[in-house]
Formats: structure tokens, C-alpha cells, sequence
């Protein structure tokens, strides 16, 4: 194969910048529908209450109102929702809620009038009798014995030891190794807890959907998700609707971060056309978002180490309390505790604990942040207590590289950036190194590759693009067919079209749709030599496709270079002789290799205010091979500014009296501006994995998780004070200076 | 939100006349990036807005006769962040103006909105909770969340003043011309905002059917100044702190000192009584420090809100050492 120049590992420019740009990609909120109607939800103002009664009368009777929806108006099968996600917990929740609200913000009832002003007005005009009952917004106050149940049934653990917990929604136990032995072998061991807020995902584009049920019952959806086939399965689930008489139609997504598996908008849009007879769109609003979504859990985490006196880690234990809300899942997550170090013994104790808070969904490598923040701190203060360089700690403990795994390069990439060995600081500056981990998944994938009359290549599939998967996977069949990734149009079916693919989460899209994409290409390249071997054949000469070569979108001989057929005359000649070109690509799961992100920031801490000003910051990641470089550096960037904002002023704070979500809004909910982060040194790192088209790794994940521990990393460098609770701002940094505690949970 | 009617005057007696029909019903608009953020979040329902961006004569950037600036209520933060009149002149007010917000508010927010704009506080600003401010019995920080809160000026709410004009504005000895229905009149800064001191429902001396047309900083020849703020991050957001100093040095001594603290307390927090240790003095780094442990002995923070007291030091310090010409403290 010659060298296309927009092909595999070329930097060109994504292929879906210039419809964003200029506002002619088409996302949800653009969908209108002949007769569409608006919706609005009726929410919760208490964290916690009992629901005396519910009266929709005056919404009902109010004119322009199509249709209002309460818990006592669903049929009892539907009064549940399933809300799946790819690569976080299942859950089932209240559709809508009945006896009970338990966070801010829970559905109530529904609204679909003729504009949302009026759907507004109706939702105003829904009376409801609450009987308040006392917020639980911390994990250790909602575990002691005697604190409120959220949940009613089976949610008090009692321990092996005896110990009793309140509002446990799960658990998970796991020892690997003889954790006595490695005890015995440690000259020191360390315990810190660390407490992690909940951060939201931020999207830009808060979430919608636009309905339609037409006379049959078949419902079509438009909406902004990672997977428009989970969509499909929500819905199926919580509405009791078969597969078959559902369409999700995928619009061009601003974003998902793991946030936009469903659950929140589709269903209810559904109901309310369902309901009202008419399309219905729901558009939540910011407020929305941060009162009803599915942000990152919190964490509260206690984590002992122990260690030889040169650095070797002998065993780990830990104990992790995850603030779950009123759902579950997240404890899965605890397992990076081990990170990638060589860790001879471990074990965990997970615990899920409600709050009165909305459940937690998938944030972008979803727990690993939280938990990689506390194993890379703790691992740093471990090497400024044994006098070890943070790097040098790190490589005593990571195991050597190997085909497909590159760690100590990776970490070495970063340090050299910046030149670790010679660093500098000023008065207040310091540097901080943090790796973070993650090994892709993968999922079933296919793809359909034809070749259009003209010569041209078109991609089918039903790949939602959130990270220029579109573009990496054109240029996947531009490098196999030999033509310019311009020419290959790349087409998303509906959930009715196309054939089925995994969601655009943990990585897993480029990694699993590449290979479907690479396998149809090649089908498609094969089939045209085959044809061109055909045409070129005669009497005198029996050609094979060994004969062949492709250059500047013709096949044309080997031997004979002025013996060629463009692409075009080809395509079109197969139109007569056998039909159209097309070939497919199928895959289902394989393994994927682990990966580090290493990242080192230098910040400056003012003594006086307690800012902290990120001041340089390298980052290198092992991406097995960048297909779409720009894009890599993009992912790489955008997971790195999350986590460092997460560090920095990300937070969901809650009032302590009644439970409120204290800032709803992305005025007091801080995500860092431009101002905020410095230009990034990113490093590719290509250590190639086995499966991996063209043996590329997931990385959408990885550049999140150690961001909050390079700056803690970097702020105790700084002014010798190591903060255990995220984010670092200037009251936080203020009270490690005093030696204060982190303060009262208000997280 | 609710529904409302658009009123347009076209004069400043019949924006006055509009305004004062119903008074606890309408809400003069200018550039509205208060209030309408505060109308689609429930939190003010007026049944009238009054517009008062089609009147004549509050456009502009002037210096009067006496030598003092003139800033038209309707003038945008951006304009005066950007006018070189303001910079060279009042660079205190155009540096704080720049640092507002965000640049897109800045293009579209007005002088007057920035001085009357409502209490920053995620207690006052969620509909569904009824604060000392919106009249209720208690002031929810005080047992909530007051990091962002007041460390000064105890009025039986915690909601710090934010106006970024109004800060140096009250340093400078700032004014405001006033429009209503018995006509023009001026007041001073310091006197526009006193009278939260007396009641929480009056926030401000603007009396019925009043509106602010001018904002009227006297000549700062002689002074020396300087303007600082703290923030959690870089853009877009309110300070934790801010300060600005003025100083009057004769012989390489202070004759004169101001000092002036914003989102430090409910209103614009004039601590001149407690920088006059500089009077009479060189001033020195250390004497800074002084000054600055004098400002902050009068704060009573609560719990959540006690680091504003080291940042107000730090601030002070730097705010007292940069108008001395002692760099940056």
C-alpha cells in the first residue's frame, strides 16, 4: 500500500470542524416536527420529603396543555426506568417519584403544552404536599446507625465484624495476594483518606430529545447521545415497548463524557407523546443538568500502604465510600487502586452509600480520577518521606515494558519533556508527576464500505461521533483503498438502518469500529483488484490481483503502469459486471493492552490568597498508534483541562441544612477557562496493541484520571502542605497552610 | 419566568413616570445581565420592565468642566475598560471594569446595572428559598454555605456587594446622578448604598421611580491608586476579594489614605479610618502590614468564610504597597 497523504497517522483536519464551525451541523434541539409540542418536568425543591398528594388539575385544565403525566397516571408496569450504560452500573430507578423525593431536582410529573413557556406555566400550577424529611448529603453521616433510610428496603449492612451501616446500596470485597505477609514486609506503612467531590461532565450541550409516536405506537426519537442503540434498549425496557417499534435517529452530539447513555430526557419524551399524541421535544436546561443528571460520584477513601525503605510496594489496602445517591454501582471502580504497579498483595473494601442526591452515571474513565487521585498522592508523599524522586518511585514499581505495554516509557516521555532531572522552581513553585491507567474495552462493531460511481468511498455505520471518530475512521479507509480522505463520505444510521454497534464510551468506539471499518475497506479493496484484474485480462495476458497496485485512485499494473482504470471507471463498470462495489467489516470483542497518561504540572501557590496557578504542564500518553494525531492531541488536551479542573475549582456543592444543590449553574460551578491552563506539551507514545486497528488503543479515557494528583503532587512540592480534598482553591490551600482540617462535608 | 410588559421610554420623565406606577412591580432594564438571568430563574417576577436603553444622554464618557468623569449609566463595562480617558485618568475603575465578568457581559452590561445589580448569593438566588433579603426571617448562609460571603459590615444578610464599579468608585469619592419624578439629584456612593444598612428591603437610596443616569468620579490628580482582586478562576467570575487603595503622598510622605474593599461585606466596605495609620508616614512594606492587620481586626468572619481574612490582608498589603510605588507587596 503506498502512503495516502491523508491516510493512517496523518494530520488532517476533522471532518465534521467546518458544519460546527459554521452552524450547519444539526444537533437535537434543531429537530422540529409538524405539531411538535414542548415539554416541562415538575421537580422536586426538597431533598428529602414524603409526598402527601399531587394535584394536576389546574395544568390539566390550563388550554394549550396536551398532556400532563403524574406517577399516578403511568401504568404501574412503566413505573420504573432502566437507565443502562455501557461502561458503568445498570440501574433502575423511579420514573417518576411516589411516595417519596430524595434528592433536589427528581421528576415529579410532566408537562407537553403548545410552546415551553406555557409547558412551564402548567408544571407552576401542579400543587404538591410535602412532608419534609431531614438531607443526607455525606457519606459518613448517611452510614451511622440511626441516620434516615433513603431507601426503604435492605439498605442497612451489618459488617462481619459487627459493625452496622446505614443506606449501603452495595458492596465489594476483593483480596489478591497473602496482604499478611506483605504487611511483614514493609519497613513503613502509610494511611491517608482523601475526599472526592462529585464533578458533573459539562457537556456544552445540556441533554434533549425530540419524540414521536405515530398511529401504530411506533416511536422514532431524536436525541444527543453516546449510543443511540442503549437509547433504543432504555426505552424498549422502561416502557415495555418492543425493540422493533423503536428508532433513535443519533443527532450530532456536543458532548458526553460518559454522561449521555439515556435515561434522563428519552423515555420521558417518549411518554409525552405517547401521552399527548403530538412530538414532543424536552431540552433540559443547565439547572437541569446539574439537579438531574448522572455527574461523577464522590468519594470518600482511606488507603494504607506499605512500603520497603527503597520504595518497593509490599501491600495495599483501602476502604472506599462511594457517594452513589439515590442509585448504585461506582464501587467497581475502586480496583485502580492497584494502578499498574507491581503490588504483590491488595485489598479492597467498596462501599455504595446513599445520599439524597441524583444517582451518579459515567464521567470519562469513570471512578478513576477519584481513585487515582488518592493512590498517586499518597504515593507521592510516601516518596518525599523516603527521600525517593517521585519518577524514580514510580519506575521502582512499575513492571518492565514489553510488546504492547509501554509504561516506563510513557512516564519517561513526560519527564523528559520537560526535563525532570534539571527542573527549576522559584519561591512557591513546585512540580507534580501523576500517572493514571486504563486498558480499553471493546464492543460488537460493523461497518459497510461501497464505492459510489464516481469513484468515491462511502462509509456506513452506526458509530456516534463524539471525538472525530468519524474522521479516524475515513482516514482508516482512505489508507486502505488509497484515496484522499476527502473523498470518503462517511454516513451514521438510526438505530432502523444501520447495523448494530457499541455506544461511544471507555474508549471502546475507534478501537472496535476501526477494525469493522479497516475489514470493510479491505472487502471493498479486494473486490475492485478483482474486477480491475477481470478488465485488464485478455487472450494474451491472464491477470491477477498479485499484478495490481493502486496509485492516485486507479489500479493499473505493475508491470505496465499505463495499463490503469480510475476508481471511477471501475465503480462504474461493476454497476454492469457482478454490481456495485461494497464490501463489510464485522467485529466483536477482543482484548485491548493497558495504557498510562502521565502527566506533570508546575504550579505557583500564592501563600497570601491561596491561588494556584498551573504554570507548565506535559503530558504523554501511549496511544498504541494515532491514526488521527490532531484528534489524539484533542483527546489528550480536553481529558487533561477535566481532570485539572476537577483539581483546580470543580465541585457540586450541597447545602448542609437542607441538602440543595448550592451551584446549579456554570457561573458558581467552576470548569477552568482558557486563562486557567496553560498551553500543553502532549506526547504520543506509540507502543502498538495486537488488536487495535492499525494498533491503536482506546485513549479517551486515560487523560483524565491523574490531573488532580499531579497538582497536589505539585502544590505540596510547592509549600510543603499535601491537600486531601479536591479541588485545590484558595480556601482549600488556605486551610492546608494553617494546618486546619479540610472543613465540613458540604460536597 | 413570568410574563411582563415592555415599557420604552423615550425621556428620563417618562422612564421616571413608568417606573414609578407600580414601583415593587417593575425592574428598570439596561443591559440585563442581572436581571434577566434573575427573571428565568423565578427569583424577581416584576410585571413591568422598564427599558431604559432608548434614553438620551446616558451614552457617553465625559470629563466636566471641574475635571471629574462622567460615565453614562448606559455606557457599557467594556467601554470603560477600554477608554483611554478612563485608563489614563481613573485606571483603577478601568482596570476593576476589565476584570468583570466575562467579555461578552462586559460588551453588554451597563455602569448602572453594575452598581444596582442584586445580591450574589446561591441562597437569594434559588427561587424556591425565602432569605432574610427577599424577606424571610433568616439569612440562610449564616448555618449554610458562606464561603463567598462577608467577613465586614454585619446587616442580617451575608451577601457581599460585587459591583466592580462601585469599589474604586467609592475609593475616588464617587457620585451618582440620579433621575426620578421630583427630578435630577445626586448622591454619593457611599450614601447610595447605606441604606441596607437600616433596612434589607431597601437596598439602595434610589427612592420610587428612580434610576441611576450617571456615575461622577472627581479628578484622582494627586493620587496615587491601585486595584487588586482575588479570584478561583481567571475569567468569568466574581471575586473572593477585591481592593483599592488611593494615597496622597507629599514629600514622600502619606497625606491622605482610602481604602475601599468589595465582596468583603453587603456594601462597599470603606476602611479609611484604619489605613490612617499611614498618615503622616513613609510608607514601607511593613507599614502596609500594619495597615492591613488594622483593615482586617474589624472582620468577623464565620467559619467557612475565615480564609477572606488572610486573603484581605494579602490583598490590603499589596493594594497599600503597589499605590506606594513599594512594587508589588
Amino acid at each position: 500500500m503506498a502512503a495516502v497523504a491523508s491516510g493512517v497517522g496523518q494530520r488532517v483536519p476533522r471532518t465534521d470542524s467546518a458544519d460546527k464551525v459554521t452552524g450547519r451541523a444539526l444537533y437535537s434541539a434543531d429537530v422540529f416536527r409538524p405539531g411538535m409540542l414542548h415539554g416541562a418536568v415538575l421537580r422536586s425543591p426538597h431533598a428529602h420529603a414524603r409526598i402527601i398528594s399531587v394535584d394536576a388539575s389546574r395544568a390539566v385544565a390550563l388550554p394549550g396543555v396536551h398532556a400532563v403525566v403524574t406517577r399516578d397516571s403511568l401504568a404501574a408496569d412503566v413505573a420504573l426506568i432502566v437507565e443502562e450504560e455501557a461502561h458503568a452500573a445498570r440501574r433502575v430507578l423511579d420514573l417518576l417519584a411516589a411516595e417519596k423525593v430524595r434528592y433536589e431536582g427528581e421528576k415529579i410529573a410532566l408537562v407537553a403544552a403548545e410552546t415551553r413557556e406555557l409547558a412551564e406555566q402548567a408544571v407552576a400550577l401542579i400543587e404538591v404536599v410535602y412532608e419534609p424529611l431531614p438531607a443526607l448529603i455525606d457519606v459518613a453521616a448517611a452510614m451511622l446507625p440511626g441516620a434516615p433510610l433513603i431507601h426503604d428496603e435492605q439498605t442497612v449492612a451489618t459488617l462481619d465484624d459487627g459493625q452496622v451501616l446505614h443506606n449501603i446500596a452495595g458492596q465489594m470485597h476483593r483480596t489478591n495476594g497473602d496482604l499478611a505477609a506483605g504487611w511483614a514486609a514493609a519497613d513503613r506503612v502509610f494511611e491517608d483518606t482523601y475526599t472526592i467531590p462529585r464533578a458533573h461532565q459539562t457537556y456544552l450541550e445540556p441533554q434533549v430529545a425530540v419524540a414521536e409516536v405515530d398511529p401504530q405506537g411506533r416511536v422514532t426519537v431524536w436525541t444527543s447521545t453516546q449510543g443511540h442503540f442503549a437509547i433504543q434498549s432504555n426505552i424498549s425496557k422502561s416502557l415495555r415497548l418492543p425493540l422493533g417499534d423503536i428508532n433513535v435517529i443519533g443527532m450530532t452530539i456536543g458532548g458526553g463524557f460518559g454522561g449521555k447513555f439515556g435515561g434522563v430526557v428519552d423515555t420521558y419524551a417518549v411518554l409525552l407523546a405517547q401521552a399527548s399524541g403530538r412530538p414532543v421535544k424536552l431540552v433540559y436546561s443547565r439547572h437541569d443538568e446539574f439537579l438531574d443528571g448522572r455527574p461523577a460520584p464522590g468519594l470518600r477513601i482511606t488507603i494504607k500502604t506499605g512500603v520497603t525503605h527503597d520504595g518497593r510496594i509490599t501491600a495495599r489496602e483501602c476502604w472506599a465510600y462511594w457517594d452513589v445517591g439515590v442509585g448504585s454501582g461506582a464501587s467497581w471502580a475502586t480496583g485502580r487502586i492497584k494502578g499498574v504497579y507491581d503490588i504483590p498483595a491488595i485489598a479492597l473494601h467498596a462501599f455504595e452509600v446513599h445520599t439524597n442526591k441524583p444517582a451518579p452515571g459515567a464521567y470519562r474513565a469513570p471512578g478513576a480520577p477519584q481513585v487515582t487521585f488518592a493512590s498517586e498522592a499518597q504515593l507521592d508523599s510516601i516518596a518525599a518521606a523516603l527521600g525517593i524522586d517521585p519518577v524514580e518511585l514510580r519506575l521502582r514499581n512499575l513492571p518492565d515494558d514489553k510488546p504492547q505495554v509501554a509504561f516506563r516509557r510513557t512516564l519517561l516521555a513526560a519527564a523528559e519533556q520537560v526535563d525532570w532531572a534539571h527542573r527549576t522552581a522559584g519561591p512557591d513553585e513546585g512540580w507534580g508527576v501523576a500517572i493514571g491507567e486504563w486498558t480499553n474495552g471493546a464492543g460488537p462493531a460493523a461497518a459497510v464500505v461501497s464505492l459510489a460511481p464516481d469513484g468515491g468511498a462511502q462509509l456506513f455505520y452506526g458509530l456516534m461521533d463524539l471525538t472525530g471518530t468519524d474522521t479516524a475512521c475515513a482516514q482508516i479507509v482512505a489508507e486502505v483503498l488509497d484515496l484522499p480522505y476527502e473523498r470518503v463520505r462517511v454516513t451514521r444510521g438510526d438505530t432502523d438502518s444501520a447495523p448494530y454497534g457499541t455506544g461511544s464510551g471507555g474508549s471502546v468506539a475507534l478501537f472496535s469500529f476501526g477494525n469493522a471499518v479497516r475489514d470493510a475497506a479491505q472487502a471493498a479493496r479486494e473486490q475492485l483488484l478483482e474486477l480491475a484484474a477481470a478488465h485488464f485480462s485478455d487472450q494474451a495476458q491472464a491477470v491477477t490481483v498479485a499484478d495490481l497496485e493502486t496509485v492516485d485512485q486507479q489500479v493499473r499494473l505493475r508491470a505496465n503502469p499505463d495499463k490503469a482504470a480510475s476508481f471511477a471507471e471501475l465503480a462504474t463498470l461493476a454497476l454492469r459486471q457482478g454490481g456495485p462495489v461494497v464490501g463489510e467489516g464485522r467485529f466483536s470483542p477482543k482484548p485491548s493492552a493497558p495504557t498510562i497518561s502521565a502527566q506533570i504540572a508546575k504550579v505557583h501557590v500564592d501563600r497570601g490568597t491561596g491561588q494556584v496557578t498551573l504554570l507548565e504542564f506535559a503530558h504523554a500518553l501511549d496511544v498504541g498508534r494515532a491514526i488521527s494525531p490532531v484528534s489524539c492531541e484533542g483527546q489528550m488536551e480536553g481529558g487533561a483541562v477535566q481532570g485539572l479542573g476537577w483539581g483546580l475549582m470543580e465541585e457540586m456543592l450541597y447545602d448542609p441544612q437542607t441538602g440543595r444543590n448550592l451551584n446549579p449553574d456554570l457561573l458558581d460551578y467552576r470548569v477552568p477557562t482558557s486563562l486557567d491552563v496553560p498551553p500543553q506539551q502532549t506526547v504520543l507514545v506509540e507502543e502498538p496493541t495486537t488488536h487495535g486497528p492499525f494498533g491503536a488503543k482506546g485513549i479517551g479515557e486515560p487523560p483524565i484520571a491523574p490531573g488532580i494528583a499531579a497538582l497536589s503532587n505539585a502544590i505540596a512540592a510547592a509549600v510543603g502542605v499535601r491537600l486531601e480534598h479536591p479541588p485545590f482553591t484558595p480556601e482549600r490551600v488556605w486551610r492546608a497552610l494553617q494546618g486546619l482540617d479540610p472543613g465540613p462535608a458540604r460536597t | 419566568m413570568n410574563s411582563f410588559e415592555l415599557a420604552r421610554p423615550t425621556t428620563l420623565a417618562e422612564a421616571a413616570q413608568m417606573l414609578a406606577e407600580k414601583p415593587a412591580e417593575t425592574a428598570a432594564l439596561a443591559g440585563g445581565q442581572d436581571l434577566l438571568a434573575l427573571l428565568k430563574d423565578d427569583v424577581l417576577a416584576p410585571s413591568r420592565l422598564v427599558n431604559l436603553k432608548g434614553l438620551p444622554g446616558l451614552g457617553s464618557i465625559e470629563v466636566d468642566r471641574q475635571g471629574a468623569l462622567v460615565l453614562g449609566a448606559l455606557v457599557s463595562l467594556d467601554a470603560v475598560a477600554s477608554s483611554p480617558l478612563v485608563q489614563k485618568g481613573w485606571a483603577v475603575v478601568a482596570a476593576a471594569a476589565a476584570a468583570a465578568a466575562t467579555p461578552q457581559i462586559r460588551n453588554i452590561g451597563t455602569v448602572g446595572g453594575n452598581l444596582c445589580q442584586q445580591p450574589r448569593c446561591w441562597y437569594y438566588r434559588a427561587a424556591e428559598l425565602h432569605c432574610a433579603r427577599k424577606g424571610g426571617e433568616a439569612c440562610l448562609a449564616v448555618v449554610g454555605d458562606h464561603s463567598l460571603h462577608s467577613i465586614f459590615g454585619e446587616v442580617g444578610c451575608l451577601a457581599p456587594n460585587m459591583s466592580a464599579l462601585a469599589n474604586p468608585g467609592t475609593c475616588l469619592g464617587g457620585s451618582l446622578r440620579l433621575h426620578g419624578p421630583q427630578g435630577a439629584r445626586t448622591v454619593s456612593l457611599v450614601d447610595f448604598y447605606a441604606p441596607l444598612k437600616q433596612s434589607l428591603a431597601t437596598a439602595t437610596a434610589l427612592r420610587p421611580g428612580e434610576f441611576v443616569t450617571h456615575l461622577v468620579l472627581p479628578a484622582a490628580t494627586g493620587w496615587a491608586t491601585a486595584h487588586e482582586e482575588v479570584r478561583a478562576r481567571q475569567s468569568s467570575d466574581w471575586p473572593l476579594a477585591m481592593a483599592t487603595a488611593a494615597l496622597r503622598l507629599t514629600g514622600g510622605n502619606v497625606t491622605a489614605a482610602r481604602l475601599t474593599l468589595g465582596a468583603l461585606a453587603p456594601l462597599p466596605w470603606v476602611a479609611d479610618a484604619e489605613v490612617a495609620v499611614l498618615q503622616g508616614k513613609r510608607p514601607t512594606l511593613a507599614l502596609c502590614e500594619q495597615a492591613a492587620a488594622v483593615v482586617v481586626g474589624k472582620a468577623a468572619p464565620l467559619p467557612l468564610n475565615e480564609y477572606k481574612v488572610t486573603i484581605t490582608r494579602h490583598l490590603v498589603r499589596r493594594v497599600l504597597a503597589r499605590a506606594a510605588g513599594l512594587g508589588e507587596g
